[in-house]
């Protein structure tokens, strides 16, 4: 009978289960440490799940929509655009929450570009921890313009949390008014141009590890750039 | 807290759902893994992690969700289950070449009759367990799913050890003459 029973309840469907035990008082308690621990694993298991996408270059579906590629991008702007919007972007409900529970673990060291010199360059540099993320801009655009970034140095420090970073490429995002406009990955040494629209532009460099960068943003009237270097 | 009201936040606010899904549900899932993982070699880290897996599972499958089939509680706690049987499995796997002589000619399940026959026992366990009294069915939930020892169920249900065991010892007994009964009627 033992026997039978342990079968039994190996292979019993939730429905039949719950003509079983939906009327038991099954209040199992756990310690609230034990509970922040595995917080704290779904945590990192969320993140993990992101990066394996991200070095892959196949975000899962629902995702593929608003990032081209990084969705671990996709978290950086759920943290820098509001959950809302990201959420709204992405369609996907879930990344509120990694957004919400990264909160923590992402930290801005670096204030983002304030303003261009008289040749409309600014120069950036930063190092970010965990899920990496520099704002290198956040600008009200009232026409279009070019952005130029050019990214001088990048280097990239340890994997944490079983994070992969495969690629010798950050993420570069380009933001109006909570979409995604452009996206393009960037080596170190190269450059490339965003157009930015009318409207709240963001421009986020993203990789999924501690990374430190150095470079610069210039912005120019629409088709006064020297062409795009890396598509 | 309902599960429509549960659902509702996981879908408007999945942040506050997930913290309110654990608070509710990460100790039930916690035993019923714990019940599976609970000897050496795996480690309190290991059953942590599958708790972790279990709640993510759930959440990723939340648009397939459907309350008509089974409760959030009967759905957790049979990833749970599942998810800590595949560990065990993962663990302990067999090799990957199995013996030719090792791999059966016919399976009696495989058959319309077999596996009608398979169906009907089952369905016969099922309605001898949903007729045990309350306190009985709990005990047989806790020592054959959750896997507690019976001075654990004892403390959990404010009984003496001694009678869980004398419950639980009837309480088969009973599942075994209603079984007897039922395929001899």
């Amino acid at each position: 009978m033992d026997e039978r029973l342990t079968e039994f309840f190996d292979r019993v469907s939730p429905e039949e289960l719950d003509t079983l035990i939906g009327d038991l008082p099954l209040d199992e308690e756990i310690g609230r440490d034990v509970l922040e621990h595995i917080g704290a694993k779904v945590e990192a298991a969320v993140s993990r799940d992101r990066c394996r996408g991200c070095s892959r270059r196949r975000p899962r579906r629902g995702l593929r929509r608003a990032a081209a590629g990084c969705t671990a991008a996709v978290l950086a702007a759920a943290l820098l655009l509001g959950n809302a919007a990201a959420t709204q972007a992405t369609g996907k409900g879930l990344l509120k929450t990694v957004a919400q529970w990264a909160q923590s673990a992402v930290r801005m060291e670096e204030p983002p570009i304030d303003g261009f010199g008289e040749d409309g360059t600014a120069e950036f540099s930063g190092r970010r921890v965990d899920i990496t993320t520099h704002t290198l801009l956040v600008s009200e655009e009232t026409e279009a313009a070019e952005y130029c970034v050019e990214l001088s140095s990048l280097t990239f420090g340890e994997p944490r949390w079983g994070q992969r970073q495969t690629a010798p490429h950050a993420y570069l995002y380009l933001y109006v008014d909570g979409q995604t406009a452009d996206f393009a990955e960037l080596k170190e040494g190269e450059r490339v141009v965003f157009e930015g629209r009318p409207g709240t532009c963001l421009l986020v460099v993203v990789s999924t590890v501690e990374a430190t960068i150095t470079g610069t943003v210039t912005r120019t009237a629409i088709g006064a750039s020297q062409g795009r270097e890396q598509p | 807290m309902q599960d429509a009201v549960l659902l509702k936040t996981l879908r408007q606010d999945p942040g506050l759902g997930m913290e309110l899904l654990m608070e509710q549900y990460a100790g039930l899932i916690y035993s019923v893994v714990r019940g599976k993982l609970l000897t050496p070699p795996f480690s309190g880290e290991d059953i942590e992690d599958c708790v972790a897996d279990v709640i993510l599972e759930f959440y990723d499958g939340l648009a397939r969700f459907d309350p008509a089939k089974g409760s959030i509680r009967a759905w957790l706690c049979t990833i749970a289950r599942n998810r800590a049987v595949d560990r065990v499995r993962m663990q302990y796997a067999a090799p990957d070449t199995v013996p030719l002589g090792d791999i059966p000619l016919s399976v009696e399940g495989d058959s319309p009759e077999g596996e009608l026959l398979r169906r009907e026992e089952w369905d016969r366990l099922l309605n001898a367990l949903r007729g045990l009294e309350r306190v009985d069915r709990e005990i047989i939930f806790r020592k054959y799913y959750l896997s507690q020892p019976s001075r654990e169920i004892a403390e959990r249900m404010g009984l003496t050890v001694s009678n869980v065991d004398t419950r639980a010892h009837r309480a088969i007994r009973k599942l075994r003459t209603r079984l007897e009964a039922a395929s001899n009627g």
